[in-house]
Parts: structure tokens; C-alpha cells; sequence
């Protein structure tokens, strides 16, 4: 597995020993999804809104986290997959598009993320 | 300030412009407008919006007001970026177990 984050986006590469069409489902079917990224902080929850889906290829969910005394901020996140030769799947996760406008072309963020380093 | 307000803030140009030219050092209202083709009281404005985000810090001098990039402003942005950074290796794991648990 491989991330990385840049300054808009982050994004993960695993490989899974099962095939699309398993990870697909436990990508869509809600049960599957809270068993493996409903929140741990308390009283935190997860809004997550189906925005574009390719099956057994590629997923968006508009992505807003809650946390008790703090509001979220909206997000997106988007599932890639792509079997392999070994019949399983690799994943990539990219989470980005943090308040959409942020990320506009002249938004020169990386100046203001070194300001703040 | 969390993360959501700042993101708010840097979500206009202009402000985000502004905040661009106060990276080079403190400016007065006055000196940063010559820069923009908005009138005084929209930079006002966009400062104040700035501030109330934590991002810019406000010294008055007489009639005078002059505005500073905060240097810790992006420190919840930043919190809440590492906080995803570790997020999703750690759930890429429990979609392992999920899967194993899975029926075919």
C-alpha cells in the first residue's frame, strides 16, 4: 500500500485479494461500508452522498465528516478499481476536492500551506 | 477555528489573492487595493472575512489599520489533512478483514 498528499488531494494505492466484483460490493451495499469507515471519534458520523458510479470500476461519494463542535468539511472521495492478473483488485482511494472552490486553478495553496510550515 | 471555516474563507479568489499579496509582508487597506479592481470597502470586507478565519491579523496605527498573514492560520487544515492521511491506510486494512469475511 502507498499514499501521498499533496496539497489538495490525498491518495491511496492498495492491491486486494478479491476480485472487482467483491470489492464493489463492499464499496455500495451500506452495511459493508459502515463495517469498515464508520467513524471512530464519538459522536462523529459520516455523510456520504453517491455522486457517479461505474460498476466494478469506479465509485464518487460526496464525503462530509461530523464531529461533535465542528463542522465538516465538504469533500469527495473516489474509489478506482482495476482487476489484476491474480484475479484480485487494485484500489486506489482519492480523497480531494476539499470545498471544491479551493481547488481553482489560480489558488496558489501550496504557497499557503508552506507559510503555515 | 476548524478547518470548514478556513476552507470557506480561501474559497474566493479574491480573497485568496489578497491573502497572496500579504504572503510578501504587512500592507495597509489602502496599498493592497492598488493591486485589485474591487473598491476599498470590498477589500475591507474580504479582510475582515480573512480575519474572522484566523488567517490575517489586524495592528491599527491612528486611522491607520495594516494586516499580517497569521502564520499558524492553516495549522487546522493542515490537522485535518494528516488526520485523512492516516485515515484511509488504516481503513484500507479493515477492508482486508471485511473482505475476508465476506461471502464470495
Amino acid at each position: 500500500m502507498t499514499s501521498k498528499a499533496s496539497e489538495n488531494e490525498i491518495v491511496v494505492d492498495c492491491e486486494l485479494d478479491a476480485p472487482p466484483g467483491k470489492v464493489w460490493r463492499a464499496l455500495t451495499v451500506p452495511e459493508l461500508l459502515d463495517a469498515w469507515l464508520a467513524p471512530e471519534a464519538p459522536g462523529a458520523r459520516i455523510d456520504r452522498r453517491l455522486l457517479a458510479a461505474e460498476p466494478n470500476r469506479s465509485l464518487r461519494y460526496g464525503w462530509r465528516e461530523e464531529r461533535p463542535g465542528e463542522t465538516g468539511v465538504d469533500s469527495v472521495v473516489t474509489f478506482h478499481l482495476v482487476e489484476t492478473d491474480r484475479g484480485g483488485t487494485r484500489l486506489r482511494i482519492v480523497h480531494g476536492e476539499f470545498s471544491i472552490t479551493m481547488m481553482a486553478a489560480n489558488c496558489n495553496i501550496a504557497a499557503c500551506l508552506r507559510w503555515a510550515a | 477555528m476548524t478547518a470548514s471555516a478556513i476552507f470557506r474563507a480561501l474559497s474566493d479568489p479574491t480573497r485568496r489573492a489578497v491573502l497572496e499579496r500579504l504572503a510578501g509582508g504587512e500592507m495597509s487597506v489602502s496599498a493592497l487595493k492598488g493591486g485589485f479592481d474591487v473598491s476599498q470597502p470590498a477589500i475591507s470586507q474580504h479582510l475582515a472575512v480573512l480575519r474572522g478565519a484566523g488567517l490575517v491579523v489586524e495592528r491599527r496605527e491612528g486611522r491607520h489599520a495594516y494586516y499580517r498573514v497569521e502564520p499558524d492560520g492553516l495549522i487546522p487544515v493542515l490537522d485535518w489533512i494528516g488526520r485523512y492521511r492516516a485515515f484511509w491506510p488504516s481503513r484500507v486494512e479493515r477492508l482486508k478483514d471485511l473482505l475476508r469475511e465476506m461471502d464470495q
